[in-house]
Parts: structure tokens; sequence; C-alpha cells
């Protein structure tokens, strides 16, 4: 047997061999994958961060200067509105306790940097991040900006992450529409937001669709989109996005919106993980009244 | 040597395949460099090769991305046997000939993954889409890969891994 055949055999047995194996094992292999392309993807990203922040300081020079001025302004601002915060906060704190109530939530955020977008073939709305296990990322973890919430966690390495973007087709969330407490399930339309890619005549941009909306409540333009905390994936109170429009689905049993999303998913590149979604998971609701009992009703 | 310089160069590649951006144009389609590299080593290395580098660069597709393992490993083993079976029959020092071939195994390679998506239910089948990836792939792979043949030509030449205006199949 010559040695191309011997190969072939080898190789075709080894495609076989992967197409079969279990999930962890497949899993594995990524993650090992990864944390090898890692630093290479982490040094390039950096230095093409570096030089188009050099165009843009050639092209604008003042931009940095008036960037400095708008985050001095913003910081006065958010202190001023933490200090206000930190009032409402005590209150809360003081108001729970005589409600004999605990926090539900401990949140802690770990600062992530992208470093690949919609992995090496783009057939998912997925970021890579420079960080991973190490830093106590955990799959399922859900990720936001500033804005809003943007994806979760979908696989994790030592030193990256795999997030899938809300506006995957895979990405599901249980959401409210804060004005009416109508609750529905917003899921990706798979097409990616960006400023400067002309699909409008191609095909319509629906970024993320609301389905299952009772059919009852009115939704209007611009109504705000959160997560419900329903199915504990996703913390309740994560701003997911805005309404666009909403009409009739064609069964005629619920309502369907359109959903903006309210972060910016073409330009990321900073993002938090949500991490320790639950410390204290025992709350100590008040004592209720007990229940007749079916022995009792007979 | 050649496996050393083989394996460096697939990890770059697939560094600068995620790196790249995916144009909405072209159906967020990435620049399939990996691919370029699968042509390169069909047309250019002897079938052992070929097959090695095809089912490598499979492997890196596929674990940098949500695809099963294995999918862009079978689909790049295909390619790369058909091409080297066609291979006596073109000029693979010819510039036009890794366009054509370039354009082609992004056609096909972009439709088998499809394929294979769609069917284990992995993408939402949506055909305009497809397409729009299939022409996308074409264009970007018909661009990339006359880039990576002179590019590794060259390297493998100056490590003596390829000697110079010599006929491809003398490896097989």
């Amino acid at each position: 047997m010559s040695n191309n055949r011997i190969a072939v055999v080898i190789l075709l047995l080894a495609v076989v061999i992967l197409l079969n194996l279990p999930l962890p094992a497949s899993m594995r292999i990524k993650a090992g994958a990864h944390n090898t392309v890692a630093p290479f993807q982490n040094t390039m990203s950096a230095v093409t961060h570096t030089v188009g922040k050099v165009f843009s300081s050639i092209r604008n020079p003042n931009r940095n200067l008036n960037d400095k001025k708008d985050m001095l302004t913003e910081i006065a601002e958010l202190k001023l509105k933490l200090k206000e915060n930190k009032l409402f906060e005590d209150e809360n704190i003081a108001l729970r306790k005589l409600i004999n109530f605990k926090n539900r939530q401990k949140v802690a955020l770990v600062l992530c940097e992208v470093i690949s977008r919609h992995g090496a073939n783009g057939w998912w709305r997925t970021i890579t991040v420079n960080r991973g296990s190490d830093d106590g990322i955990t799959k399922g973890a859900a990720v936001i900006t500033t804005d809003g919430l943007i994806g979760r966690i979908y696989a994790v390495s030592k030193n990256t992450s795999t997030i899938t973007l809300i506006t995957d087709y895979s990405c599901n969330i249980s959401c409210v529409i804060t004005r009416t407490k109508a609750f529905g399930i917003v899921q990706g339309k798979g097409i990616a937001i960006s400023d400067n890619v002309p699909l409008d005549m191609l095909c319509p941009i629906n970024p993320l669709g609301m389905d299952y909306i009772s059919k009852n409540d009115s939704i209007k333009h611009n109504d705000l989109v959160i997560t419900s905390g329903l199915g504990e994936i996703f913390p309740a109170g994560l701003i997911v996005g805005h309404v666009i429009k909403a009409e009739l689905d064609r069964s005629g049993l619920y309502q369907r919106a359109t959903i903006m999303p309210a972060a910016n998913l073409s330009e990321l590149r900073y993002i938090f993980v949500i991490k320790n979604k639950k410390e204290e998971t025992k709350t100590a609701l008040p004592k209720l009244p007990s229940l007749p009992t079916m022995e009792g009703l007979f | 040597m050649t496996y050393i310089i083989m394996t460096l160069l697939l990890i770059l590649a697939a560094t600068f395949q995620t790196l790249s951006p995916a144009y909405g144009i072209l159906g967020q389609v990435k620049i399939p460099i990996l691919l370029a590299f699968v042509v390169y080593y069909s047309l250019n290395r002897n079938t052992a090769t070929m097959l090695i580098a095809a089912f490598m660069a499979g492997i890196l597709q596929d674990a940098l991305s949500l695809s099963p393992l294995g999918y862009s490993s079978s689909i790049f083993l295909f390619i790369g046997w058909l091409m080297s079976r066609y291979r006596g029959l073109v000029m693979a020092d010819s510039f036009i000939t890794p366009v054509i071939f370039g354009a082609g195994t992004g056609i096909v390679a972009t439709l088998m993954h499809a394929l294979l998506l769609v069917h284990n239910n992995l993408i939402n089948f949506n055909p305009f889409w497809i397409l729009l990836r299939m022409l996308g792939s074409g264009f970007l792979c018909a661009l990339i890969t006359p880039v990576v043949f002179m590019l590794t030509k060259t390297l493998d030449r100056s490590v003596g891994n390829l000697e110079t205006k010599e006929n491809p199949c003398e490896f097989c």
C-alpha cells in the first residue's frame, strides 16, 4: 500500500471519528484551538486597533482632546448620579430589612476585549473575547455593554470566550415590554447591524423579533424591552432594545414586534460578562397564611 | 520542515481569517484563506501533504467557529482530492489557475457547508443568503488564492520545500 493510500485511509478514519465525537471532547478540541490562536489574535487585534487609532488621529487631530473632554464631563455626571443612587440604595436596603427581604442578586462584571467577530466562517453571529475560564467566566453567562444586552457565552476556553450575539438565530430570550408588562420571546434574525453595509437594498434588516406577545396589549413604537428573568439564563432587567413596529401574527393568536437592539452590535470593542449570577438564591419571603388542605375541604 | 511550515502557515491563516471582516454585501462571508491554502497544497504538493493540509485546515476552521468538528475537514478533503485528480491538466504556475480554482472551490465549499448545516438544522434555511454567500465566497477566494500562491511558493522555495519550476506530479 502506497504512502498516499495510507494517508487517505487514516484521514478518512480521523474525519469519521471527528464527526462522531461526543460534545465534551469536541468542545475540548475547540478550546485547545482557541487557546493556540488566541495570542496571535490578541496581538493582531491590538496592532489593528493601534493603527486605526493613529490614522484616526491623523484625520481628526482634535478628536482625542474632544473625546477626553466628553469623558470628563460624563464622569462628573455619573459621579453625581452615583451619589443620588447611593441614597436610594440605602433607602432600599432599609425597606428590604423592614420586610425581611435579602438581596437576590449580586452581580460582578468582567471587562473583556473583542478579538474577533463571527468565528472563522461567518455562518453565525458570534464574537470572541480575550477572557476565559481563568477569569471566572462560565458558559451561559449574560454579556452586556453599557447600552444593553448583547448575548451570552457559548463556549469558554482558558483564555478566550465565544459569545453568541442576540442577533443570532439560536438566541432566544424571555423579555418583557416595560410599559405594558407584556411578555414575549425575543429571537435573533441573523442579520448583523452595521451602518456601512447597504443591505437594505437586498433584504430588510430585522435584527430582532419578539413573538408571542398577548394580542390584548397595546404595543407602541419605542417601547422599551428588557429581560424578564424567566428561564434563568439572563438576569431580569437587562435592556434589550426598543420596539420599531408591532403587528398581529398571521394566526391571529398573538402579536409580534420588531426590536432594534439598544447596544450597537457593529462597534463592539469592550464588553462586560456578568459573573456570579446568583450568589444568594434563597429569598426569605414573608410568611404566608397556610392554605387549606384537601383533607380539610372534604 | 514541510509540516512545520504548513502548521505555522495554517495557524496564521486561521488567525487572519477570524480577524478578517465579514462582508455584509457578500452574505457575511469571511475571506477564505484556509481554503486558499487547501487549493495551494492540492495543486502544488503531493497527495499526502495535501490531505494533511486539508484535514488540519478543516479542523482549524471548525474549531474557530460554531460548526461541528469534521464538517470543514470532510469538505476540504473532498475538494483537495477532486483538484489533485485534475491538476495534471492545468498549469499550476499560471496566474489564472488559482483564480479559477479559487472561485470554484469557494462556491462549492460554501454550498456543501450550507447543505450540511441546513440538513442538521444548525442554520436557518435562507436560499437568498446561501446564494449570496456562495457568490461572496467564490469572489473572495478568487482574490485571495493567487496571493496565497505567491507568498507560500516564495516561502516554500526559500526554505527548500519546493524547487523552482518543478513539476508537482514529481512528488506523487
